[in-house]
């Protein structure tokens, strides 16, 4: 029976497994309910939310993003396993509907994208969302977080970046495994009360911030592995040499008052590896080339002579892209140090023309045919032509009169780019760079008789692309008979979804955007626990000493700004008084008494900051929610409280002599009583103070969904009447890009870019299962098709190729032979025995010789 | 004279630390008997046969039966009182049983036994005491007669007489020691616990669990020696029983669905 059952439960969890779906396209949703476990519907031009998703129970991961999507139904708080749910560039999506989800979820988010939305506020209930582990809320026009943000207390990543917070130091103190923070671009952030917030946590990774207007003296505590500042002037560095080092260090866009000082500082407190200057002025930046890094990215700053940086003794790496640097600056550095890796220029091979690495796998076209005489318009994948009459000529530049033959190809995944071997390198200054597409196609004519046929300059064809990237930066591109991309100016984006602000009800758009909710901070008093032997039980005693925290605050204090509120601690304070002794296994006294030994240490110096400095009382606690209960079948104790987000759990028993138990149970009777009577002390006061608190927060609330509902109403009201969102909701896309084509060909909408981070290719291919690979002896091409770029490079051998590390999606193609391909997915492990080293990249061998095409693409992008 | 103090301070650390882990290594090997209530009788203790489970199911029944008259509740056995009883009277020295000066100590090793063992009654009175399991006072002469066979104890009251031949006109007939009764053994051990604390702790409500063990010294019999036992009684309860009922913490019983709770 018992094996029965077992070989049931394996069975049951091997087809539960098998179903992992991940769905793209809207009409594949029906039908396969239950095996779909990711939803990608982003920028499908979708204005009302997709109900069939309310289906799919075992939905784990649901894009939305680039949509137009407003209302989101309440069912969505059953999808129990959903982890993931990105409703990032859906603008003016609905406050009190996100409140209503989150108020009710019985999933458990951990990454949630809110980016870009035009949202004001963010509801109350996402403090209900305690598992969260990444939020991403840029792009907003967030002034204040909401008082329950304090329950993430999961939250790792938190992106607040280009909103107009203004405060929120109070919350970084509870958010106590928060790794990697971007608070750039908020100009009226209280940076030092901030950057003094955050001096005092640790583990902190990342930490991203713009417009410092001072850096206060306890940044000299701050211990972060990656600070990148922005948009600022700095006067002071407040590092000392006792400060831990900041392995990297990146100024974008910055002044400095005093950079030789700052410099010193840098390179005798900061003791960076990795420096990065961007956008600085040149005559700043001069200082700076002489401090000790491994590595120094010097980008875009104008720079003519870079021969100081010879002075920099651990320097390996230098990326000086973008920079106007004479041959002899380059020429002297590399006498000087031979060992030095320069990248002076992009790492991007010049590519001409349409070269497809594997010829059986090149597209083949969509043919229509119209006639020549007539006005045509067609939709033609996801372009729509209008095509006027007589606007074909045949090789003697004469009007066509006939039938004409339309062929169409499409390039708008990486993949499909790859395949068709499109170059996608342009020459920008004598710099070769890569391009960055959001749409390409391929459009020619001929006639019945098979021959080409061109197009009328006078009468050009107007063409709405639905493209993927709303990017305004982006260019037209044609590639010409060389096979050289010609810029052909710039298109018109439209975004239906995206409302001119002016167009919005002007009144209810300022009632909800200026109004200030309160920041609420809640104080309450510190404990710091005592440790002490105790011979008679062969254990240790405990006590806590309390720090008493705003003295002279009420227990609730409300300004225009702030609400702050103080918790009673009557019966902590209590029971920190009484002596109570360890009574848990004999095996873990000493294992305890060390830890309790190691946070007293810990808070004491934390604390201590905060008591030279009294404006900042409210800062970190590390143990709250103190508490003894009595755990009558084990006759003993229970201490518990929070320390920071965990809950301590302890048994102990008052100390009392053994010899006479009469006292022993006189003891605790007393103890208790005392104790019972502080308890209700707090919550006749907790009672009062929320009373107070409460009403004021709720009133806040109901007054901000009101506003948000007004502004809602306001905002449908012109998505309706606007016809493009009515012709939308039919599309494909979010994104039109309208131009007009003044001949046929390949026509391409793109942005030349650097990659951020460039790597060359490791130089040593293995397979899955840990064996080297041996290239042939000849040329090895390799193609990097770089997702999150949407571009590929071509390289003609392996030792110049070069890749973007710090692009979370690259997929490497490497021929070793015509018909043996290696692929690298960078988003994938490797999950083979051995540990590679970093001059060792795994490849998945592929034999294209009988493989199909939608397998080859299935094993590059899955 | 430092190395000197030095190596003995090493030597009585050492000492220390194997005393009390050998005391952990044996309440770890001990295990709880069974014991099942029988009344006392006014047959003489069995000795050389000393069964130990039936004389202390036979106490605990006595004890039951004193604290019923009272109108309190009877003892209920304790497994881990029993044995840690049960290590005790094995493995401690005799001055643990005879001495009060080590009263103190025998209390900090009950204490950390019942610690050990996670007993659920942490509150308790341990007495250790020997016991004197023969008719004889501890001042009467008496003497030990290897050869004889008529008794089984081989003691007689008096002094030795010089001839032991029955044919002798000399000889004396005998007296031969006589072990106590059951009665008897079970009412002076009460009269022992209630001389220990007086009879306002030994019926207190405090306590209402309860541990015994005893043993016979083997040195005392086959010899010229009173036969005792030594006997090691604990008796518990509750410590937290007077506690009132503990109110919850007001912060953490905050209902958490209401997001405008400040609940931090």
């Amino acid at each position: 029976m018992m094996k029965v059952s077992l070989l049931l439960i394996t069975l049951l969890t091997s087809v539960t497994s098998s179903f992992a779906l991940k769905i793209t396209e809207r009409s594949q949703i029906k039908g396969h309910e239950l095996e779909i476990t990711e939803i990608d519907l982003s920028n499908k031009g979708i204005s009302e939310f997709p109900m069939e998703i309310l289906g799919c129970e075992n939905l784990v991961s649901l894009h939305l993003s680039d949509n137009g999507i407003i209302n989101i139904p309440l069912g969505l708080k059953d999808l129990i396993n959903l982890k993931e749910l990105n409703f990032s560039n859906n603008q003016g999506i609905s406050y009190g509907d996100l409140g209503d989800v989150f108020a009710g979820a019985a999933f458990r988010l951990e990454i949630l994208n809110l980016a870009n939305c035009e949202i004001g506020f963010l509801p109350q209930e996402i403090g209900k969302l305690k598992t969260l582990k990444k939020l991403n809320i840029s792009g907003n026009l967030l002034n204040n977080l909401p008082y329950s943000i304090i329950q993430l207390s999961k939250l790792e990543d938190l992106n607040a970046a280009n909103n107009r917070i203004a405060d929120m130091s109070w919350q970084v103190y509870q958010w106590w495994n928060l790794k990697a923070l971007d608070v750039s671009d908020n100009p009226n952030l209280l940076t030092d009360k901030l950057l003094f917030s955050l001096s005092v946590c640790d583990g902190l990774d990342k930490l991203v911030m713009s417009h410092l207007k001072v850096i206060p003296n306890e940044f000299k505590n701050l211990n972060v592995i990656d600070l990148e500042i922005r948009n600022s002037h700095i006067t002071t560095f407040n590092r000392l040499e006792n400060s831990l080092p900041i392995k990297r260090l990146s100024f974008v866009k910055c002044t400095f008052q005093r950079p030789s000082k700052t410099a010193e500082i840098i390179n005798d407190a900061v003791r960076p590896d990795f420096l990065s200057f961007n956008e600085i002025q040149t005559s700043d930046l001069h200082y700076f080339l002489g401090v000790n890094a491994d590595s120094i990215d010097l980008r875009n700053n104008n720079l003519s002579d870079i021969s100081a940086l010879a002075g920099m003794k651990q320097l390996k790496w230098v990326d000086a892209r973008g920079n106007n640097i004479t041959e002899s600056s380059i020429n002297k550095l590399k006498t000087s140090r031979p060992d030095l890796e320069l990248l002076i220029a992009e790492p991007v091979m010049p590519a001409f023309g349409v070269n497809p690495p594997i010829e059986k796998f090149v597209k083949k076209p969509t043919y229509k045919n119209v006639s020549a005489t007539d006005d045509n318009e067609l939709v033609l994948g996801r372009t729509a032509f209008t095509i006027e009459k007589n606007a074909f000529l045949d090789a003697n530049g004469n009007p066509y009169n006939g039938e004409v033959q339309l062929a169409y190809t499409e390039y708008f995944s990486t993949t499909d780019i790859f395949l068709s071997g499109i170059t996608m390198t342009s020459d920008s200054a004598g710099e070769n760079l890569g391009f960055s597409s959001a749409g390409m196609f391929s459009l020619t004519a001929k006639d019945d008789a098979g021959n080409e046929l061109t197009l009328d300059p006078e009468k050009p064809i107007d063409v709405a692309m639905q493209s993927s990237d709303a990017n305004p930066d982006m260019n037209l591109y044609s590639l010409n008979e060389q096979g050289e991309w010609d810029f052909e100016g710039k298109d018109e984006i439209k975004e239906p979804f995206v409302l001119d602000q002016a167009k919005v009800d002007s009144a209810a758009n300022s009632a909800f955007l200026n109004y200030m909710r309160r920041n609420i901070v809640v104080t309450q008093n510190r404990f710091i626990p005592i440790v002490e032997g105790d011979g008679d039980t062969r254990s240790f005693t405990i006590k806590f000493s309390e720090l008493k925290t705003d003295k002279r605050m009420p227990p609730v204090f409300v300004d225009e700004r702030e609400c702050r509120v103080k918790r009673p601690t009557f019966g902590a304070s209590r029971l920190s008084r009484a002596k109570l002794v360890y009574d848990g296994p004999i095996d873990s006294v000493k294992f305890y008494r060390k830890w309790f030994k190691k946070i007293r240490r810990k808070f004491t110096k934390s604390y201590s900051s905060f008591n030279r400095n009294n404006s900042f009382e409210w800062g970190l606690n590390y143990i709250t929610g103190m508490d003894l209960t009595v755990d009558k079948n084990k006759d003993r104790l229970k201490l518990s409280f929070m320390y920071k987000d965990s809950l301590v759990s302890l048994p102990v028993v008052l100390q009392s002599k053994a010899l006479n138990p009469k006292v022993r149970v006189k003891v605790f009777q007393r103890f208790f009583k005392s104790f019972n009577r502080e308890k209700r002390k707090d919550e006749i006061a907790i009672k009062r103070r929320n009373r107070r608190a409460s009403i004021l927060v709720k009133r806040e609330e109901i007054e901000i969904r009101n506003m948000a509902r007004q502004r809602e109403i306001s905002r449908q009201k012109i998505y309706y009447e606007n016809p493009d969102f009515m012709e939308t909701n039919a599309a494909m896309s979010s994104v039109t890009r309208v131009f007009q084509m003044g001949g046929f060909g390949v026509w391409n909408c793109d942005q030349r870019q650097r990659m951020s981070s460039p790597r060359q290719l490791p130089r040593e291919f293995v397979s899955d299962n840990g064996d080297r690979i041996k290239p042939s002896r000849g040329a090895t091409p390799v193609y990097v098709i770089d997702y999150d770029l949407n571009g590929v490079f071509s390289f003609g051998d392996r030792n110049g190729a070069f890749y973007d590390k710090k692009s979370a999606r690259t997929a490497i193609v490497v021929f070793f032979t015509a018909t043996m391909v290696g692929v690298y997915q960078s988003w994938k492990n490797f999950s083979g025995n051995r540990k590679l080293n970093s001059q060792q990249i795994p490849m998945k061998l592929l034999d294209i010789t009988d493989i199909e095409m939608g397998e080859f693409i299935g094993e590059i992008e899955d | 004279m430092k190395l000197l103090a030095l190596i003995s301070g090493v030597i009585f650390t050492v000492l220390l630390f194997g005393q009390k882990q050998k005391f952990y290594d044996q309440i770890e090997r001990t295990e709880c008997d069974p014991i099942e209530l029988f009344a006392a009788e006014s047959s003489e203790l069995e000795i050389l046969d000393f069964d130990q489970q039936y004389y202390s199911g036979m106490i605990m029944h006595e004890l039951n039966l004193k604290r019923g008259l009272r109108g309190k509740p009877g003892f209920v056995l304790d497994t881990t009182f029993s044995r840690i009883c049960n290590t005790g009277v094995k493995h401690f020295s005799r001055s643990y049983f005879s001495s009060r000066k080590q009263h103190r100590r025998m209390i900090k090793y009950t204490e950390f036994g019942i610690r050990y063992l996670k007993g659920e009654h942490r509150l308790f009175k341990a007495y250790t005491f020997y016991f004197n399991l023969t008719n004889l006072n501890g001042h009467s002469r008496f003497y030990h007669a290897g050869g004889d066979e008529t008794t089984r104890l081989k003691l007689f009251q008096g002094k030795r007489p010089r001839t032991m031949n029955p044919d002798n006109e000399n000889y004396v007939k005998p007296i031969p020691v006589k072990p106590i009764t059951e009665i008897e053994f079970s009412a002076s051990i009460i009269q022992q616990l209630i001389r220990h604390d007086g009879a306002v702790e030994f019926y207190s409500k405090n306590y209402s669990h309860f541990g015994i063990s005893m043993r016979v010294d083997e040195f005392s019999i086959n010899r010229r020696k009173i036969p005792r036992a030594y006997i090691m009684i604990v008796i518990g309860g509750k410590q937290t029983q007077k506690v009132p009922k503990v109110d919850p913490n007001p912060d953490r019983s905050a209902p958490d669905n209401i997001p405008y709770t400040i609940l931090k």
